[in-house]
């Protein structure tokens, strides 16, 4: 069989006129799109975002070297260009009235227990800085920083018993700072989790997720029990 | 005796009659894929100026001297750098589980319309705003974030299961249909719904963070925050999280493994799984995709980690049929003899095609380096990594697990795209496979020996053994990305 197409001056015409009409459609659609878009973005407003803050301050305290270790979660670009500048460093003797009011075991004490109105101001003394450790064949170093602080160099008559409460204030030179808490001889924990708490939620999710599936299979089954029947009596 | 049978009949007309005519897909995503890893290799080469495995070969510092903390906190400006490579990598996945499953053809030019210019606004703007603080682009970058979330959820109208009628059942792989609902669609309903969930959660936390917009509305939110960018590994370690702090971590935590689960799923498809063995993936495949969702959401370590087991399930069983599939492949001529071949050479059979060997490989490495690393390092955290001694090392696992996770589903997403692109077997994609297979192995393995190291060890020798299988996946990328762009080119003509 021989198969004929032939175009005619019109066909073509109108073939022409049909794409022309596609292009134009896409060319307003990229117009439509770029104008939302350009309208949208002067229209959101939102607030840049300016602080430097050290993000995280971690503090342990060796009572017998009477040395205060500090990690600094500071990341910067330059060491000696953004750097923390300040710390200041404050100790704190715990009220006698705070213990009294305690109502639960004193190993059992976490951070939010031990209030502002219980401290007493011991001493407080400031450390300064010019640039953060750099180590180039690491930059993470640039992230973490740490320091041991041996309070004895500063005031040396300061003797930090247990139960202590040691506050610091890291301040950095561009903006911002981070304070932390931590008692002489104790650490603060997370709270305490356990895998029973994974039973319940796991059962909601798989009941949610598989009660459709269940009930399609009950209303399956039961509309192929019904062809059969209608097969049979057929 | 059939036309093709005839010895009478012409030749020509013989080989037209036994000519299997396949069914052309209505739409073809070739030129999206190929845009997207061209764009993201790009980034990425970008990346390479001041990553440190490549900066230590330059004495350690960036190539370009661009890193200003007053222009842009150090903080934000990875935020918004990672964000530019994840939101491209995010679409550029849903176009592969669209390549694989069926979607509704009506919605696929919308899906176009919304995904691919989002995928460029929010990679090119937002890498802009990284450096030059110019607001402009980060609004741009808004819009383009935007305009994935709204693609999201023209995704979960496209590939909504009706059962019966859509996905067509006739076109169903085996083990995959309950009754005439299709599973496949299912699970991606449930995926996407997580997805939009957790973008969700880190809108509302930007949102409170930069403006304190949620408070002003709902005043039991307000937080009064001061408005400082800051990524999930630094304040991981703050005892009492405030809710955007909850919301940022969680963000972190689920994004990630939910493109992790995209990417599983799209190895359910290339590994030719099916049969009822499919079956079981996909009734534990949406349970373990709610279940380590919903763990995050509310940040409780043992449901993800539940979440994450239902999920090491699936793809070990995907892989390792992936695995099979490969031996018989290579052994295709053979037809049934197949089954009386030695363990030997059917174990052979694996390592016959580099691509698909290294593919499936890294899909069960992950399970340990990431997964089973993962569950282990949080059963010691409240006892061993939260420890003041341990402050270093836990932050170093914060960063690298998700790294790790990133770099891993990057190679998978490009090991599968080299699979789909070059069907037949060359040198350029042996060599691609075998340098992304090895690279990734030490990579990976020099990677979880760094984080998982006691902290008064010496942790630059597992630092160098990384930086030395990253080198490798570099090159694995380059020859990877080539062979893609070689057969791209060879297929349009």
């Amino acid at each position: 069989m021989k198969l004929n197409f032939k175009y005619t001056k019109n066909d073509r015409l109108v073939t022409n006129s049909f794409m022309a009409r596609d292009m134009r459609n896409n060319k307003l659609k990229y117009v439509w799109l770029t104008c939302f878009t350009l309208i949208l973005s002067f229209g959101c407003i939102t607030q840049m975002s300016s602080a430097h803050s050290p993000k995280f301050i971690d503090l342990k305290f060796y009572l017998d070297d009477q040395i205060l270790s500090i990690y600094y979660v500071h990341g910067v670009s330059n060491t000696s260009y953004h750097f923390i500048q300040t710390v200041e460093i404050e100790f704190f003797n715990i009220s006698t009235e705070f213990f009294d009011t305690l109502d639960k075991p004193i190993d059992k004490i976490v951070e939010a227990d031990v209030l502002e109105m219980y401290l007493i101001e011991l001493v407080v003394f400031n450390a300064t800085y010019t640039e953060q450790h750099d180590d180039t064949a690491d930059t993470q170093d640039t992230l973490i920083v740490h320091d041991n602080i041996t309070v004895t160099d500063y005031i040396p008559t300061l003797n930090v018993t247990y139960w202590t409460y040691i506050r610091v204030t890291a301040y950095c030179n561009l903006g911002g700072n981070f304070t932390q808490n931590a008692l002489a001889g104790q650490i603060w924990y997370d709270i305490e989790h356990s895998m029973i708490e994974a039973v319940v939620p796991t059962l909601v999710c798989a009941v949610v997720i598989l009660t459709p599936l269940v009930i399609w299979v009950i209303i399956g089954k039961q509309k192929q029990k019904r062809e059969i029947t209608q097969e049979v009596t057929q | 005796m059939t036309l093709a049978e005839n010895k009478d009949v012409n030749p020509i007309e013989q080989a037209m009659v036994t000519q299997d005519f396949k069914e052309r897909p209505k739409h073809r995503y070739s030129k999206i894929h190929v845009f997207i890893i061209v764009f993201m290799a790009i980034q990425v080469l970008f990346l390479l100026t001041f990553s440190e495995p490549l900066s230590i070969l330059w004495g350690g510092h960036p190539l370009f001297a661009i890193y200003n903390d007053n222009v842009i906190d150090r903080s934000a400006r990875l935020i918004m750098i990672y964000h530019s490579l994840a939101n491209p990598f995010v679409v550029a996945n849903t176009f592969w589980i669209m390549e694989y499953y069926d979607t509704r053809d009506k919605f696929i030019p919308w899906l176009k319309w919304t995904m691919v210019p989002g995928a460029f606004f929010s990679g090119i703007c937002g890498l802009v705003f990284a450096y030059t603080r110019w607001r402009f682009f980060h609004e741009l970058f808004y819009i383009g974030l935007f305009l994935i979330f709204i693609g999201g959820v023209l995704f979960i109208a496209a590939v909504f299961p009706i059962p019966g009628k859509f996905p067509d059942p006739k076109k169903a792989t085996k083990g995959s249909l309950l009754f005439g609902l299709n599973l496949e669609n299912y699970s991606l309903v449930i995926l996407a719904f997580c997805v939009l969930v957790s973008t969700i959660y880190a809108a509302l936390a930007a949102i409170e963070n930069f403006t304190g917009g949620i408070g002003e509305f709902l005043s039991q939110f307000a937080l009064n925050r001061e408005p400082d960018a800051f990524l999930a590994e630094e304040v991981v370690k703050i005892l009492h999280h405030d809710w955007v702090e909850e919301f940022i971590v969680s963000h972190l935590h689920i994004q990630l493994a939910l493109s992790s689960a995209m990417v599983v799923m799209i190895g359910y498809k290339t590994s030719g799984i099916q049969g009822w063995v499919y079956s079981i993936i996909l009734w534990i495949n949406p349970v373990g995709l709610i279940t380590i969702s919903y763990g995050a959401w509310v940040l409780n370590h043992y449901l993800i980690w539940v979440g994450a087991g239902l999920l090491i399930i699936n793809t070990t069983l995907m892989a390792i049929q992936g695995w099979i599939k490969t031996s018989k492949d290579h052994y295709e001529a053979l037809g049934d003899e197949y089954k009386k071949l030695s363990a030997r050479k059917r174990i052979r059979g694996i390592f016959s095609d580099s691509v698909k060997f290294s593919l499936y490989f890294i899909y069960l490495y992950a399970q340990i380096v990431v997964t089973i690393c993962g569950i282990l390092v949080g059963l010691k955290t409240r006892e061993v990594y939260r420890l003041h001694e341990w402050m270093q090392v836990e932050y170093d696992f914060n960063v690298g697990h998700w790294h790790l996770l990133a770099v891993l589903i990057a190679t998978l997403l490009l090991l599968s795209a080299i699979d789909h692109f070059q069907r037949r077997k060359g040198i350029l994609r042996s060599v691609a496979g075998w340098f992304l297979g090895i690279g990734g192995f030490i990579a990976f393995s020099g990677a979880n020996w760094y984080m998982l190291r006691n902290p008064l060890a010496n942790k630059y020798i597992p630092m160098y053994i990384t930086f030395v299988g990253v080198w490798i996946l570099i090159i694995g990328f380059a020859f990877g990305i080539i062979n893609i762009l070689i057969s791209y080119r060879r297929r349009d003509r």
